[in-house]
């Protein structure tokens, strides 16, 4: 027997009718925008600026620098939008540009960036499984995702964040990356893997009692 | 075809590799059911891959989990609309730097109204340029608009005698030559004439009193050097690190303040030359990234301008007249017209 609940949240689904109606509002305040009313862009900056702002984070690690390049981003969209092309979604190019940036940003920085200091490192959970304080050795693997994203190539950094950051579908993956499906599915699967195995180098294995208690079990219910 | 062959070895024991390959897809919910099965049934008897599992559920977990620990992006919208504005005086950012990467011939007699001696008259810009190595030096970026430039002396460049080149990060050379309070100079080298290259170099000049003394000792100064990837043989300049250098987090902080000070720089760049074509001053220069070559010791600065990137290359001169030390930057990018921001193109 398959429990669908020992899995984590699917991935790669298609775009639901909440989508395409987002879609269809998008392209009419693209179109409101490009006669002319100002009005409208502000409504999608307001709307998207959170999403613009989250992958860029994913991929430049700093918050400060995401906010400017978000920033810059929408400038750049601004200035760009009269080019945007009828039937394109515009999510997905505005996420494209975002990604662009983002990754330039962090590629150009790359051999000055310097390892996030881990000083909230938890002790390893071999050391101690007790009850609350794993909720807190938990609570500060969460804290350090980021940290350990920085720890991975750029290229899986940027699948990582627009799929985990921004939650979206493989199709539109593939569609920013300027890939085929597949292409992003592995790059995804890699990526994942990449981070996995520095995850676990930075916080450690599970205990066996730790497995036996989870298994079969989502590990969310963990954290609660 | 590929469900099929694995369907016809349901029953059969499959290898951890075989498990391994498709550990995202199990976690997905995604592998076909005959596979599904042949993974579980490999994962209760076999204890690592089994630990993979989990490793991999945490791990997918905490990266589901991590939009929660993104810092709250606060309110975009006013520095947005001010960086709007200030790209709205100029349409395109680019433009204000055509002269320097796409047009050379103009580049040139932009430089030439710099370069000129306030005494020497010169009815055609372009014919003061092969005049090597004049500096005109620029008031600090307050006074700008209003005073004159001037020459005041050869430069300390020699394209035949390179000068002594410090191979070390841009950013120390900012922090110790204290950039925010620069003067600037504009300088076009011969060589870069001769090559017809879509650059023009910009100086700037620092007391060489902002520069703290050395407390290195010479293991600490030849850690540095390994770790910094910097090229050995400039003790004269590396004594002038700061203490602050010395540990490695230390030198992280020390960039992360001193990129700052080159944003300043890099605008008060940006503003010098607007107001050489009597625009409006804009500081609209971000830096984008710091990048060191290890092969000629040079530094490069990438500077962002919205629509694409410039490359600062810096290195150190000094000079022999006067004892001090320079920073040159040169400022370089592609045409815009021949690498179109390919996120324009759509």
């Amino acid at each position: 027997m398959i429990r669908q609940e020992a899995c984590v949240p699917s991935w790669g689904r298609p775009m639901n009718g909440e989508r395409a109606v987002t879609t269809d509002e998008d392209s009419g305040l693209v179109a409101r925008f490009l006669r002319g009313e100002n009005g409208a862009f502000d409504a999608l900056f307001q709307k998207y600026q959170d999403y613009v702002y989250h992958i860029i984070y994913g991929i430049v690690g700093s918050s400060e620098e995401a906010r400017d390049l978000t920033q810059d981003v929408f400038v750049q969209v601004y200035r760009s939008l009269p080019k945007f092309r009828h039937g394109a979604r515009f999510a997905t190019w505005l996420y494209r540009i975002a990604s662009n940036r983002a990754v330039d940003a962090a590629r150009g920085s790359r051999r000055w960036r310097f390892l996030p200091i881990l000083e909230d490192a938890p002790p390893r959970s071999e050391e101690t499984i007790v009850d609350p304080e794993q909720v807190a050795i938990r609570g500060s693997e969460r804290q350090g995702v980021q940290q350990v994203l920085m720890l991975c190539p750029l290229a899986h950094r940027e699948v990582l964040a627009l799929r985990y950051y921004q939650d979206l579908s493989l199709e539109e993956m593939a569609e920013i990356l300027g890939c085929s499906l597949s292409a992003a599915k592995v790059r995804l699967h890699r990526a994942r893997k990449v981070f996995k195995d520095h995850y676990i180098a930075r916080f450690g294995q599970e205990m066996p009692e730790l497995l036996e208690k989870e298994e079969g079990t989502h590990a969310v219910k963990t954290l609660h | 075809m590929r469900s099929k062959h694995f369907t016809n070895e349901t029953n059969t024991p499959c290898s951890c590799d075989w498990v391994q390959e498709r550990l995202c897809g199990y976690l997905d919910g995604e592998l076909p059911l005959s596979e599904r099965e042949r993974f579980q049934v490999h994962t209760e008897t076999c204890s690592a891959c089994a630990r993979e599992v989990q490793n991999a559920r945490r791990a997918d977990l905490a990266l589901h989990q991590a939009i929660s620990t993104v810092p709250a992006a606060g309110d975009l919208r006013s520095g947005f609309y001010a960086k709007l504005a200030q790209s709205e005086a100029k349409p395109r950012a680019s433009r204000r730097w055509g002269w320097v990467v796409a047009a050379p011939a103009f580049a040139a007699c932009a430089i030439a109204v710099v370069l000129m001696r306030p005494t020497t008259p010169v009815s055609n810009p372009a014919e003061s340029l092969p005049v090597k190595n004049s500096i005109a030096v620029l008031p600090p970026s307050s006074e700008k608009k209003d005073a004159a430039a001037s020459v005041i002396s050869d430069s300390v460049i020699n394209d035949d005698a390179p000068p002594p080149i410090v191979a070390e990060s841009a950013l120390l050379r900012a922090e110790r030559l204290n950039l925010a309070n620069v003067t600037l100079s504009i300088h076009l080298t011969k060589r870069e004439l001769r090559r017809a290259s879509k650059s023009a170099i910009v100086r700037v000049n620092a007391p060489i009193k902002a520069l703290s003394s050395a407390n290195f000792s010479r293991e600490e100064r030849r850690a540095n050097t390994s770790r910094f990837g910097m090229r050995r043989g400039f003790a004269s300049s590396e004594e002038r690190l700061s203490p602050e250098t010395k540990s490695f987090a230390d030198l992280s902080l020390l960039r992360s303040e001193s990129a700052a000070k080159l944003n300043e720089v890099a605008g008060v760049i940006a503003a010098e030359i607007a107001a050489e074509y009597n625009e409006p001053s804009q500081n609209v220069m971000r830096v984008a990234s710091l990048e060191q070559t290890e092969t000629d010791g040079e530094s490069y600065l990438e500077v962002d301008d919205d629509t694409r990137n410039f490359s600062f290359s810096t290195r150190l001169v000094s000079s022999q007249e006067n004892g001090e030390e320079e920073i040159e930057l040169s400022v370089s990018g592609d045409d815009p017209a021949e690498n179109p921001d390919s996120t324009d193109s759509e």
